[in-house]
């Protein structure tokens, strides 16, 4: 195996690997990427079992073949090379050697054999989705994403794609973000899947200035392209908790107040909660709200009062601060609506004005304060 | 010569009843006071203690069983004392019933010399004066004349071919070494009893004690080990009617078996599980199940509000007022351990079979038959030993050193590492502390707990998706009780009927879906006995232990900060709930010590 290869262009694609090399493994070889010399091109692909990446690239061609090389050590000697060109050559024993102008360099790579295969996808189940909004869709979900592998249904977000619309739901358990878009994509296809969050921090980068963008569903996988790239993940193969019946439908004390004003007074008090609960107590009233916390601990308590219209009957609730936070900063209006029921049930939280085309809705649980 | 039961088996068979020889019944009675070798020992240094020695020599020989010999320099007796002394009930220290409501000396049953000559050849020398003394012998409970014989400054009384006459009990002594440790423990418990009475024990030729007169702490460093000296703590405690004194071992002393424990009751050693469930009592949380503390306690109260005629041996005893005896003695240990929670335990041999011989083991003959290390530290220690880089303070580097961090801060948040994703390291300025992430994370959770139930209620995240728990029928209706506790712990619970319960809400704490496993183990583990501050305890200790962060669990840097933030905020930062340590001390003096810098 031999090809000669622009420094830049091996330099981008090792860059934008090691997002899928995991950082620690039980499994050695995933520390590597593979390369492929076929056909004139040359591959570069990673994987961490459940997302794989293949970057195909430009190379001058000498000798086809395949081998696995440490990412970081061949991304680290790449970023130090002037720009120009190198020579990639793998001798005896998959030792590779890397030629330029001013020096040759030596990694001992491994087997290609090694490297887990890549999984299969059935292309024939399409969905075409605008780049734009795709991102929009991550942007606004991801957070919510639980990261406690002990439910693993909640460790995605639920891509739900109908006839009429489509949605996408993540959660917690605690809180719970639903964006519904009100245009059908194209493609035809219909079906729910639980997308890992890494997987789409990842696929979010190569939106920026992509139109469309193709969803190649199969049995066990999703296959996104991209230009030169191709990004695959396992479909989380779980069954996601009933979110439509946890929406409360009588939530009759209403507060609309302005977003920033409420964000920051937010993050203010959050300073002073507690470490570990930290918990804040908003207190619902005729003038809007006021916000407060106390840490017997640290001795410490903060509270603020926020202008807002509040209609309904007085109410104490608690949240975690950073949830709380989380949510008022994902909305995008100046303005927030919540509805609120009691101290104990489910808020709703969402922007005075919606997007054309769109309805995003978040849900918040609350604390039941210490005494 | 007869077995015993045979001539028991021919006076049954005439099928009369009569009168039984005296040698016989002496012989029996011998049974009950002269058990082994050692029973021997103790009896004859109770008498030479009643006598008012200062100086006691032992002196065995093949675990006792050739040679016994007791010297002492007490009061001594006459010669019409020493022909007394070897008949049944004989005594000089009671003379009548009401004395028995007051017994201030160890013996007092007048059964041990004539027992222990029934089944030996016994020889014992007095002497009242410097000017002449006399030696009367006994054998096989036939005493001969009293003779007179050279002064011996007190009382020696040698016991010969003990059982020689007896070949049933004989044929149940074990092995000279198992005898022999026995002695040794019984001359270590009266050694503990008195410290202001020298001791020695002679072996063969193998000197095991030399105890010269001394302080409690004094004898205990001498009796064990040196470094106990530097692990103990005093006990000192009145309470009308009831003194308390002594010293407790802290948590280096703790050993797998109920060994080093050590009661004197008015002087006299007693075993009683009443008294040791009160010294346990007091470790509570510091020690776990299967561990024993060390201690060496003396209970004095008035010779009245206890009985020690229960046994021929002595050793148990009856309180007029059991429980009040068990609270003093708990009030006085827990005091005296009060500030061991705020103790760091230092680094402890911890790589693999010890670099280090145990202290005292090597110099001591491999035929000496008792534990290494726990007798006194003549052994010369071997170049490059735990003494090597100490100068001449060998033993204070050892592991029962406990080291306060109290005056520097006891983590550095910005020096902090995860390690197998289980313990948490730290720099400190004395060298490195490490800290099992789930222990740590157990204590905080379980001093939570506790102070939940006793007051301010925990917070409650709430779940958007409520889990349904079902339960048997027996169980259902024991949660229900629970359910005002499990509030308080920060879970939220609503009846729902048909044995279902459904949880709400959650302690801050636990992640969703551990809920149903933490709730069923509080409930195993309590037993829905729902009074007392046991049950607290337990459910505390089994709520904590669920619901803490295992060991591989990843953890931030902020959650290891949190973790260990709170731990040090605790009570008891340096033990889990169940008495394992949660950190570990590595002084930058022992790196140096092991890659041999110093």
């Amino acid at each position: 195996m031999k090809f000669t290869i622009q420094k830049s262009t091996l330099q981008g694609a090792l860059q934008q690997l090691g997002k899928v090399v995991p950082s620690r493994s039980t499994l050695p070889i995933l520390s590597s990427v593979l390369l492929s010399a076929k056909d004139g091109r040359l591959s570069l692909r990673a994987t961490d079992l459940e997302i794989s990446q293949i970057i195909t690239v430009d190379a001058v061609m000498s000798a086809e073949g395949e081998v696995a090389v440490p990412q970081r050590t061949f991304l680290e000697i790449t970023s130090e090379m002037p720009e120009g060109e190198l020579t990639f050559e793998v001798q005896k024993n998959n030792q590779v050697q890397l030629t330029t102008a001013f020096g040759t360099y030596s990694i001992m790579g491994k087997p290609a054999a090694e490297y887990p295969s890549l999984p299969s996808v059935d292309r024939q189940q399409a969905v075409e989705i605008e780049g734009k909004l795709l991102r929009r869709v991550i942007d606004k979900t991801a957070f919510a994403v639980s990261r406690d592998d002990l439910k693993p249904s909640l460790m995605g977000v639920l891509f739900r794609f109908q006839e009429d619309n489509f949605i996408a739901v993540a959660t917690d358990s605690h809180r719970l973000v639903r964006y519904t878009y009100h245009e059908p994509p194209k493609g035809g296809y219909v079906g729910d899947n639980i997308i890992p969050v890494k997987f789409l921090n990842i696929l979010t980068a190569y939106l920026e200035n992509v139109d469309m963008v193709t969803f190649n569903i199969g049995e066990n996988h999703i296959m996104v392209q991209s230009g030169d790239t191709e990004l695959y993940t396992r479909i989380i193969e779980e069954r996601f908790p009933d979110y439509e019946t946890v929406f409360p439908q009588d939530n009759d004390k209403k507060l609309v107040v302005e977003r920033e004003e409420f964000l920051s007074a937010v993050r203010r008090v959050s300073i002073f909660s507690n470490r570990t609960t930290h918990q804040i107590s908003l207190k619902l009233g005729a003038d809007g709200l006021n916000l407060s916390t106390e840490d017997a601990e640290t001795v410490s308590a903060a509270q603020e009062q926020v202008k807002g219209v509040f209609d309904g009957e007085e109410l104490m609730i608690g949240y975690n601060a950073n949830y709380l936070r989380d949510v008022i900063s994902h909305l995008d209006s100046d303005t927030v609506k919540a509805e609120f029921s009691s101290a104990v049930s489910a808020a709703i939280f969402y922007s005075e004005q919606q997007r054309e085309g769109e309805e995003l809705t978040m849900l918040l649980m609350p604390i039941r304060l210490s005494e | 010569m007869r077995l015993l039961r045979e001539i028991i088996a021919e006076h049954r068979a005439v099928g009369d009843i009569h009168r039984m020889p005296s040698a016989l019944a002496d012989q029996i009675a011998a049974g009950e006071v002269v058990e082994r070798p050692a029973s021997v020992v103790k009896e004859l240094i109770e008498n030479a203690i009643d006598a008012g020695a200062t100086r006691i020599s032992v002196l065995v020989e093949q675990g006792g069983q050739r040679l016994i010999q007791v010297s002492d320099n007490g009061r001594g007796m006459d010669a019409a004392d020493l022909g007394l002394a070897f008949e049944r009930h004989a005594t000089s220290k009671l003379r009548s019933t009401a004395d028995l409501a007051a017994i201030a000396t160890l013996g007092f049953r007048g059964e041990a010399l004539p027992s222990i000559a029934s089944v030996a050849k016994v020889v014992a020398r007095s002497s009242t004066g410097p000017e002449e003394g006399h030696e009367i012998t006994v054998a096989g409970g036939q005493a001969g004349a009293v003779k007179p014989a050279p002064p011996v400054g007190g009382t020696t009384i040698q016991v010969r071919n003990l059982f020689y006459n007896t070949p049933a009990r004989r044929k149940f002594l074990k092995a000279p070494r198992t005898e022999n440790q026995h002695i040794i423990e019984v001359v270590r418990r009266f050694a503990l009893c008195c410290p202001q009475i020298a001791f020695d024990l002679t072996h063969g030729d193998k000197e095991l004690f030399r105890l010269p007169a001394s302080d409690l702490a004094g004898r205990i460093g001498a009796v064990f080990a040196r470094r106990y000296k530097n692990a103990i703590r005093p006990v000192a405690l009145s309470k009308e009617p009831f003194t308390v004194e002594g010293f407790v071992g802290n948590l280096s002393l703790v050993r797998g078996r109920p060994k080093e424990q050590y009661i004197f009751l008015n002087g006299r050693s007693v075993q009683d599980r009443l008294l040791n469930s009160a010294v346990y009592g007091a470790y509570r949380s510091l020690v776990s199940r299967g561990e024993y503390p060390f201690f060496v306690l003396n209970i004095s109260m008035p010779l009245e509000a206890v009985d020690v005629n229960v046994h021929p041996a002595k050793s148990e005893v009856r309180f007029r007022d059991e429980w009040r005896v068990y609270h003093v003695l708990k009030l006085a240990v827990t005091e005296a351990i009060k500030d061991i929670p705020g103790m760091i335990p230092d680094f402890e041999r911890p790589f693999g079979p010890a670099p280090f011989p145990a202290a005292g083991g090597p110099g001591l003959a491999p035929a000496l038959p008792v534990d290494s290390g726990t007798l006194f530290e003549a052994a010369p220690k071997p170049a490059g030993g735990e003494g090597a880089g100490t100068a001449g303070k060998p033993g204070d580097t050892g592991g029962g050193e406990q080291r306060s961090l109290r005056p520097e801060a006891p983590y550095n948040p910005e020096l902090i590492w995860q390690v197998h994703n289980k313990y948490i390291f730290s720099q400190v300025a004395s060298g490195v502390v490490m800290i099992d992430q789930h222990v740590a994370h157990e204590r905080v959770l379980y001093e939570e707990a506790l102070k939940a139930f006793n007051g301010s209620r925990r917070p409650s995240q709430s779940v958007l998706f409520p889990q349904v728990l079902e339960l048997a029928t027996d169980e259902y209706s024991r949660l229900i009780d629970m359910i005002p506790y499990l509030e308080r712990l920060g879970f939220r619970l609503r009846e729902f009927g048909h044995q279902t319960v459904i949880i709400e809400g959650l302690p801050i704490d636990v992640a969703w879906g551990r809920e149903q496993e933490i709730i069923t183990d509080v409930l195993d583990r309590t037993d829905g006995r729902m009074e007392g501050a046991e049950v607290f305890e337990k459910m505390a200790a089994s709520y904590s232990c669920k619901a803490a962060v295992k060991a591989g669990d990843p953890l931030t840097l902020e959650e290891m900060r949190n973790v260990v933030d709170r731990l040090f905020a605790t009570e008891n930062p340096y033990y889990c709930p169940h008495g394992r340590p949660t950190v570990v001390h590595l002084s930058a003096a022992e790196l140096d010590r092991r890659f041999e810098r110093i």
